[in-house]
């Protein structure tokens, strides 16, 4: 753990839980847990971009929300570093203290158009947050929305429209803009491009890359599209029912997988050319996500897992670092070779 | 594609185009406006509204004469049609009416009057009549409309047994019926977006608490429970007094409709990324209320209390007629229909039915009125 130490970390969360009862049944007797987000441990460093991917209900946005605290996490730390040097933990601080830190941690939300309040210009959104935490001058306030305004791309003549008038790429630059205006140190972005049209997309992804490029920002950028995370990601972390499965650098992980799951996402992401898109070795992901309420014993993935040995289902595998500086939890990370695409071809079994 | 296709499309997308500069700086009260107007039947309903509350504020000056005004001789006269012209000697041009005739029955010694179809009375406007205080404060005798000589009145809606204009009681009528209707719905408001507000933004226990009491509350009989408290208003009171007696009881149980309307909303928008975007934007919990909730569904809340008001209006008007809601020197369109109670009346002078026909036409306005604005009240979808 000395490496990350000496790094300063900016983030570093530590195992991570969220999970939420939910009561049914006549006089709400019966109680399920769903463990969204179930010992979840990771370091973020300053500036870089780390993305949060899996597949729907894996618990990404629980990890998100948890660190912006609009849950609050029913275990593990969140050990975020101040400007001043000093560590605090975001995940047991009451709702005033957490004040501050709201200006320093942003998110970016999905749907670009339920996240703008229809009744309010485009003036009074992006200085709703100037005025709440009193960061500028009354009279300065109109000056720096026309300059958020600019940073994202947006013209200043903008300024007394509603939302309604806006496409969803030009909403989602007001939703950054408004992220923008408190000087955030880290910005979660949960599937900030997904909603929009293709075209868009690549606008403003290379909007946030500026954006980070010119005010030094650290991003945690969930989403489900594997292609944008590698144009955007420093490092990747693959979540599979509340766990983290495999972090590592972009391009390791992409070119050379260490844990199945991995490579099952990897594989359900279509050939972009369409000649070489082989329907026969492009495997689809065999089963159905596990229920997050009543995991399997063992590794998570163990049912839907092409590997799966006796280990699996009786023993959980822990996160480890493998040679390549890749973690990964998975029994056989050391042996798979799952760099080829369906995992097969070098897939060396030392035990059957 | 056909062009007469293209242009109806490039019709819709002008209503609807995202970079449209006109109303992409109109607000949405102006984007409800649109729409309202749309709605003809509520647009109409709308004016027919505004003419009855300006007939209200302006009720000494509509009517042609006062309230307890008696005119003798003129017991039970029924109503008379104005006509433009004048024929009975050459051709004239203005407001007349006919003149009455009395036939007394020898017997019983009953007077009957009738329309005297010989006789013409002419009718003016901005007559000089009874002095009376405009809105309560500028001295006037001027009268919107009133017979040009004070020795031939003229009784549009006929008059009753007492020999008072019923069309001036029903225009003083107006202002007591239909503001009974507002102050209660204001009594209403406060209480409803109080609970419903706190229901919806605390949920949980709260949430349940306040349910089971508007349950409880909307769960007895309202006649019964209005009729109790009505009666129950001391004889002694003044009519001012038991006149906000009676629209706070009537809104007791008018609240609740509304505080589950703004549950509803706020348990909605309470998971808006909007409203969570301005709790991570720091905003405190009353400005987030107040700003960022409230302005999504002030609309649903006009529309809300524009109907609840026929209700009160309907609530004032049985309790009255009841004999337990305002009593007699205040003139309401109950007060005047509990006058009509009887058979014979019913028969022998319908026209003090006349006042029912206003509950009818204000409470079906009303309706439109709501209705329309519940329509327009989401001009984004
Ligand atoms: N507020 C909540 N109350 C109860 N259960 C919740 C809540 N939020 C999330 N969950 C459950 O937690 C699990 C993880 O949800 P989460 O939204 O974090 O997944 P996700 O990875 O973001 O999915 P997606 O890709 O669909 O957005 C799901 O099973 C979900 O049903
Ligand atoms: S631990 Fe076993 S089941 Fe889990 S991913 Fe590895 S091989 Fe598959
Ligand atoms: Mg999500």
């Amino acid at each position: 753990m000395s490496e990350l130490e000496d790094q300063k970390n900016l983030l570093e969360v530590r195992d991570l839980r969220m999970h939420f009862t939910r009561r049914s049944g006549m006089f709400r007797r019966h109680s399920t847990t769903v463990r969204a987000v179930d010992g979840v441990s990771f370091d973020m460093s300053e500036g870089e971009t780390l993305g949060l991917v899996g597949e729907s209900g894996c618990g990404k946005t629980s990890v998100g929300r948890s660190l912006i605290r609009t849950y609050a996490p029913t275990g593990g730390q969140v050990n975020y570093r101040r400007s001043d040097g000093d560590q605090v933990d975001l995940a047991t601080l009451p709702g005033k203290a957490l004040r501050p830190y709201r200006r320093e941690l942003r998110m970016i939300f999905q749907d670009p158009f339920s996240s703008l309040n229809p009744r309010m210009t485009v003036r009074d959104i992006i200085a709703e947050p100037l005025r709440n935490n009193r960061t500028a001058h009354r009279r300065k306030v109109d000056e720096k929305v026309v300059d958020l305004l600019q940073i994202v791309g947006l013209r200043a003549d903008y300024l007394d429209r509603y939302p309604h008038a806006f496409s969803g790429g030009e909403r989602q630059r007001i939703v950054i803009a408004r992220a923008l205006s408190l000087d955030p140190r880290l910005v979660i972005a949960d599937e900030a491009v997904s909603a929009l049209d293709v075209s868009v997309r690549a606008q403003i992804l290379e909007l946030l890359v500026d954006l980070q490029a010119d005010h030094g920002l650290t991003y945690l950028f969930i989403s489900h599209d594997l292609a944008v995370v590698r144009y955007m990601c420093d490092r990747v972390a693959v979540m599979y029912v509340g766990k983290i499965v495999e972090i590592g650098q972009t391009g390791t992980v992409y070119s050379r997988p260490r844990h199945p799951y991995t490579r099952a996402l990897l594989d359900s992401v279509p050939e972009p050319d369409p000649t070489r898109r082989n329907l026969l070795t492009q495997e689809p992901l065999r089963g159905e996500v596990a229920d997050p309420s009543d995991p399997p014993a063992g590794c998570s993935f163990n049912p839907r897992c092409p590997f799966a040995e006796e280990i699996c289902r009786r023993e959980e595998p822990e996160l480890r670092t493998l040679d390549d500086g890749t973690q990964a939890a998975c029994h056989f990370a050391e042996e798979l070779n799952l760099a080829s695409p369906g995992g097969r071809a070098g897939a060396e079994r030392p035990m059957r | 594609m056909q062009s007469g296709e293209v242009l109806q499309g490039a019709d819709e997308a002008l209503e609807h185009a995202s970079n449209e500069p006109v109303s992409a700086t109109r607000g949405y009260w102006h984007l409800v406006w649109r729409r309202f107007r749309r709605h003809r039947v509520a647009t109409i309903s709308a004016i027919i509204l505004i003419l009855i509350y300006a007939v209200a504020l302006l009720a000494e000056f509509v009517a042609p004469h006062g309230t307890a005004s008696r005119f003798e001789g003129y017991q039970n006269a029924p109503p008379q049609v104005i006509s433009l012209v004048d024929t009975s000697d050459g051709f004239r041009v203005g407001l007349f009416a006919n003149g009455y005739a009395v036939e007394e029955d020898e017997e019983s010694r009953r007077r009957t009057m009738s329309v005297d179809e010989s006789s013409v009375r002419e009718l003016g406007l901005f007559v000089k009549g009874e002095e009376y205080k405009l809105a309560g404060l500028i001295p006037w005798d001027r009268h919107l409309i009133g017979p040009v000589d004070p020795e031939e009145p003229v009784f549009l809606l006929g008059t009753d047994s007492l020999g008072r204009d019923l069309f001036s009681r029903i225009v003083h009528g107006t202002r007591v019926s239909m503001s009974i209707g507002l102050v209660g719905v204001a009594a209403s408001m406060i209480l409803g977006i109080l609970f419903g507000g706190l229901s919806g933004y605390y949920g949980g226990a709260t949430d349940t608490l306040i349910q089971r009491f508007i349950e409880f509350i909307m769960s007895i009989p309202s006649l019964p429970l209005w009729m109790v408290l009505a009666a129950s208003i001391p004889t002694t009171w003044g009519p001012i007094t038991s006149y906000f007696a009676i629209t706070l009881i009537l809104s007791i149980i008018g609240w609740t409709d509304l505080a589950r309307v703004v549950r509803g909303r706020f348990l909605a928008l309470r998971e808006e990324d909007f409203v969570e975007s301005a709790r991570l934007d720091n905003a405190r919990t009353l400005r987030i209320m107040r700003r960022h909730m409230l302005p999504s569904f002030s609309s649903h809340i006009i529309a809300a209390l524009t109907l609840a008001v026929p209700g009160m209006i309907l609530a004032e008007t049985s309790l009255s007629f009841l004999g337990v809601g305002l009593q007699a020197p205040v003139v309401s369109w109950g007060v005047l229909l509990q006058e009509a109670q009887s058979v014979r009346s019913l028969v022998t002078t319908p026209w003090l039915m006349f006042p029912g026909v206003a509950v009818i036409v204000a409470v079906l306005a009303l309706n439109f009125v709501g209705d329309g604005m519940r329509d327009a009240a989401d001009p984004y979808n």
